[in-house]
């Protein structure tokens, strides 16, 4: 979604800046591949197609085609391991209820990663969940032109 | 009782706490909005989030403002109540980006054209963004509240955020 991300840049040009290093801090912390899986999954739940306009990041893992194609159904999907299970539940609860994460599937987690990549990629999923959802939002929002007001 | 998930000294050990804090310290220095609506925002997320960090603490300049716990308890039923439009408003968006943005059309930008600019939309909606930091925390149950009871919440010049209690213990928070 560029047009919208140059509408921020132009109303707010400090917090894009800021925001861009943030998630850059954050991709970087983690493991690529298993961001960009659950990013895929996210943008997915916002609407498929549209949100995966946005590039990934450059520091983005390589995901095999074949399960990108299959993310809907990465629960039932043989091309998922149980690894990818794990985070890819943990995701899908953190965009639908993040308050009704469980033990269990934070344990699931911590049987796959140390607690130090839990929590790092925690902190790298709110970050691109919540970029996802200001910007689908913003786009409804924003006038495409400076501010009347 | 809610027990964290993780070791809290997971949060020291990382830096990304330390970015999360150089783009929340940006963000809060923005001003365009008034601290009412800011603090109305920032609660809406911390109930909706249930971060018992967030909800444990005030905006002070939203209280001298006016805010109070009647206002407080009636945030989550805000479309109900007797809010000002503009309040309303800021908290349609606000549970437009945590709840359900794909829903979102131009009814709802219609009215925030009421009563916002771009400039304090776009405001709104980084602020949305920061103050759901909580997500992270809350997914670990690592949110745990620095102070009993209800504590004051100041933004400093810098953007640092305090949180005093009344014992006057002080410690800097995310």
């Amino acid at each position: 979604m560029p047009e919208v991300t140059e509408r921020l840049r132009k109303l707010q040009p400090a917090n894009v800046e800021e925001l861009a290093r943030f998630r850059d801090a954050a991709w970087g912390a983690g493991d690529g591949a298993r961001l960009e899986l659950c990013r895929l999954l996210l943008a997915e739940r916002f609407g498929g197609l549209e949100a995966l306009a946005s590039p990934p990041p450059s520091a983005a893992g390589e995901v095999d085609p074949a399960k990108a194609s299959a993310i809907a159904d990465w629960a039932t999907s043989p091309l998922f391991d149980a690894a990818d299970r794990a985070y890819l539940a943990f995701t899908e609860q953190f965009s639908t209820s993040v308050a009704h994460i469980s033990d269990e599937e934070v344990n699931a987690l911590l049987e796959h990663s140390s607690e130090q990549e839990v929590f790092d990629f925690a902190v790298a999923l709110y970050i691109i969940e919540m970029e996802m959802r200001m910007s689908i939002v913003a786009r409804a929002m924003l006038t495409t032109t400076e501010a009347s007001k | 009782m809610i027990t964290s998930r993780l070791s809290p000294a997971v949060m020291d050990s990382s830096g990304l706490p330390h970015a999360y804090e150089e783009f929340a310290a940006t963000v809060v220095r923005r001003n365009s909005v008034d601290p009412m609506i800011t603090e109305l925002v920032r609660l809406r997320c911390a109930h909706y989030h249930d971060c018992r960090l967030c909800g444990s603490v005030r905006l002070v300049d939203a209280v001298r403002a006016g805010l109070d716990e009647q206002v407080v308890s009636t945030i989550d039923s805000y479309e109900t109540s007797d809010f000002d439009p503009r309040w309303k408003a800021a908290l349609r968006l606000t549970d437009a980006v945590i709840v359900d943005p794909t829903g979102v059309g131009p009814e709802l930008a219609a009215q925030l054209r009421e009563h916002f600019t771009d400039e304090q939309i776009s405001e709104l909606l980084f602020d949305i963004v920061k103050w759901s930091y909580q997500k992270a925390l809350v997914s670990l149950r690592l949110e745990t509240p620095l102070v009993e009871g209800i504590g004051d919440l100041v933004i400093r010049e810098d953007g640092t955020l305090v949180v005093t209690a009344r014992e006057g213990f002080v410690t800097a928070v995310a």
